[in-house]
């Protein structure tokens, strides 16, 4: 189960200041056990989606190369307060989350 | 052979008679940075006239108008960093430890519902408790941080090692300190032992240690290192400085008690660090704990 995000988005200067703190391991897949010599399987977050009132405003594309618990923060001009954010992710072994926002 | 036998009779000569005179010959040769003459009595107000940066820190009003000097590399420290602190920057890493702890507070308290009554001394509110940490605990007969009750709280009620320094004990501290967020700090100076480890503590403030010959004051009080650039770093004032602690450390990637900032800090004065909860450490806590008297608890933070 993946636990939902923790989403901060308000209005500033009339764009919506949007930031997303994602709870995920990041596995590389390059990392190894050091007690067993396996490597710790590769589990990281492939897609990230955010709709602003049901239209899409940020499509990301990431690899193994982002942190662990990565941050993601962006703007969106033409926001306004009170408009529904929803962001959601997908990983490499297909689990997805999804939070919903309401910009302030 | 026998030579290399004589030169082994030397060395275990010369070794005894290094450890004679340690215990006979005088003291250790320690030099001391000069007093700053800090009045405790004032708490966080006694950095006016001392480093005079409270004026863009004090508070919200404050820090609202002093906004401008982050974006300053040679003026940012005068800021002492307290625009990290709570809700003013953005998510961090030191928001979700404050929902770990409360979850591991709440496992531990479902398995003995004592735990959180020893956290609380005696009810199960955590508000506004952590405010009062450092403190003497007369049952105890020693001087208590949060860190310190934890370990003893686990100890006692669940039989379990929480050792202060560990991640589990970091996220319960976070939490127990978020809970007194916005209070002033008041260490109780009244109490007698309390003065005690204040005094030891700012002993230890201006003793000079390590291959640098470095005190905490080389870098923390005025016409030192403070404001000027030590390897790409700016040192602050001290005062208000344990208001944020356990704090999300950026460059480490993890939560830090104070402790294991002062072991940082001593690894970089070139000297070994020591253990988190150490008494030395206990005592320099309660040092700057006071000097952050009236400043509120700024717990979650990042740094």
């Amino acid at each position: 189960m993946a636990e939902p995000m923790k989403i901060r988005a308000r209005m500033v200067d009339g764009t919506a200041h949007i930031v997303v703190l994602m709870i995920h391991p990041m596995e590389t897949g390059q990392r190894k056990d050091p007690r067993s010599g396996q490597a710790y399987p590769a589990h990281f977050i492939q897609h990230v989606t955010a709709t602003v009132n049901d239209k899409p405003v940020l499509n990301v594309q990431c690899g193994p190369a982002i942190s662990k618990n990565p941050m993601f923060g962006f703007r969106v001009k033409g926001a306004k307060a009170g408009d529904k954010l929803v962001v959601a992710w997908e990983d490499n072994k297909g689990e997805k989350s999804r939070t919903e926002a309401t910009i302030a | 052979m026998s030579d290399r036998k004589y030169i082994m009779l030397l060395s275990a000569l010369m070794l005894c008679l290094a450890a004679v005179s340690s215990v006979f010959g005088e003291e250790l040769y320690r030099e001391h940075y000069p007093d700053a003459k800090i009045d405790p009595a004032r708490g966080v107000e006694g950095d006016v006239g001392f480093s005079d940066t409270i004026r863009y820190w004090r508070d919200e009003a404050a820090l609202e108008r002093s906004a401008g000097l982050a974006e300053k590399p040679a003026e940012q420290w005068k800021l002492n960093w307290k625009h990290m602190d709570l809700d003013r920057v953005e998510l961090h890493p030191g928001h979700l430890a404050v929902d770990e702890g409360e979850a591991l507070v709440k496992k531990l308290a479902a398995r003995e519902a004592a735990f959180l009554t020893c956290l609380g001394e005696g009810a199960a509110d955590l508000r506004g408790k952590a405010a009062a940490y450092p403190k003497f605990d007369a049952a105890l007969g020693r001087i208590v941080t949060v860190e310190g009750r934890i370990e003893q709280c686990a100890k006692s009620v669940l039989n379990e090692d929480i050792r202060q320094g560990s991640p589990a004990s970091n996220k319960i501290s976070v939490y127990f300190k978020s809970q007194s967020a916005g209070k002033p700090i008041k260490v109780d100076l009244a109490e007698a032992k309390v003065m005690e480890a204040y005094r030891r503590g700012e002993e230890l403030f201006y003793r000079k240690t390590g291959q640098l010959n470095f005190a905490c004051a080389s870098c923390h009080v005025p016409g030192s290192i403070m404001g000027h650039k030590l390897r790409g770093e700016t040192p602050t004032t001290p005062f208000g400085d344990a208001a944020h602690y356990p704090t999300y450390r950026t460059p480490v990637g993890a939560l830090e008690s104070i402790h294991e900032r002062f072991a940082r800090c001593h690894g970089q004065m070139r000297t070994q660090g020591l253990k988190p909860g150490d008494p030395a450490y206990v005592d320099l806590e309660v040092f700057v704990s006071v000097l952050s008297n009236g400043y509120p608890v700024s717990v979650p933070s990042a740094r």
